[in-house]
């Protein structure tokens, strides 16, 4: 029970895993950091986490692991001392996060797993075999749809 | 019999030739343009340039008909998709893969592919057999 004597699950914040330290896991690293999340972000370049702002490090809002999310033992090592409840595949390269997030949906079992993927036939296939797929291409193309209506306004 | 192979390296056209040779149609898909050409002059039309992880080059490769889908290349996320697409798009039903990291050997029997090869396990094995009596000081 929390303060407002209200569920604590209700208002528990998230635990989250990121793979990859790019321009995508970053931004979403940031975002769920600044809203009350614990993120981890893994990356198999170590050199990528100079990008993280150093308060987010020192005050342990974000913690950068280094890993292969290809890897079952990475993935295992990143989520053993926190229950991961959410797991997002960002890394650059579409092989790369389908492998890594069906190992951490069938033999890490993190709850709830995204992939992020860069090809609509690929999001059909997956979306069909029960990967939860976000695709870059379309969603940045709604996004550039939407802002383009809205200044024609 | 219809084989498409991902993969022109020395293994995937090691299969294609063993598999013409044994009187099985074969067709491999390999991003390298020179290793496409210098296939192509040694065992026949047999090879394309594509990306075995694009739909568009999968059907160019005839994956349709294909009775049997072998991945080998050197990296487990590539050899992996592209086996789970023959398989869940196209209803290959032989799918074989080669595996370098040895942990995922059964995750990917997990996820349907039929066979598979677990390359760094098979080579650290057969090393440790050839050199035992080298290596390894009797007491």
């Amino acid at each position: 029970m929390n303060q407002n004597n209200e569920p604590a699950h209700l208002y528990r914040s998230r635990r989250v895993l990121i793979l990859g330290c790019g321009y995508i896991g970053m931004d979403i690293a940031l975002r769920l950091s600044e809203s009350g999340n614990l993120v981890k972000i893994m990356d198999i370049d170590s050199s990528t986490f100079s990008r993280i702002p150093i308060e987010r490090l020192e005050s342990n809002r974000i913690q950068a692991v280094h890993g292969d999310g290809t890897f079952a033992d990475d993935l295992r090592r990143a989520s053993v001392d926190h229950q991961i409840d959410v797991f997002i595949a960002a890394s650059g390269v579409t092989s790369v996060n389908i492998i890594s997030a069906q190992l951490a949906q069938h033999i890490i079992k993190i709850p709830n797993v995204l992939c992020v993927v860069d090809d609509e036939d690929i999001e059909e296939i997956y979306s069909q075999i029960g990967l939860q797929i976000l695709n870059r291409r379309k969603l940045a193309v709604e996004h550039i749809l939407i802002d383009a209506m809205e200044q024609n306004k | 019999m219809y084989t498409v192979i991902l993969g022109g390296g020395l293994i995937g056209t090691g299969i294609a030739r063993w598999l013409i040779e044994a009187g099985s149609e074969v067709t491999i898909i390999e991003n390298n343009s020179d290793k496409v050409h210098l296939i192509n002059s040694s065992l026949g039309d047999v090879a394309i340039i594509g990306d075995a992880l694009k739909i568009h080059d999968l059907e160019k490769a005839g994956i349709e008909r294909a009775d049997s889908f072998v991945a080998t290349s050197s990296r487990d996320d590539i050899n992996l998709m592209s086996c789970q697409i023959a398989k869940e798009n196209y209803g290959v039903v032989n799918t074989t893969s080669l595996v370098f990291n040895p942990g995922n050997n059964d995750f990917f029997k997990l996820l349907g592919i039929s066979t598979t090869l677990n390359v760094t396990d098979t080579i650290i094995e057969s090393i440790a057999s050839a050199t035992a009596e080298t290596f390894v000081e009797e007491v």
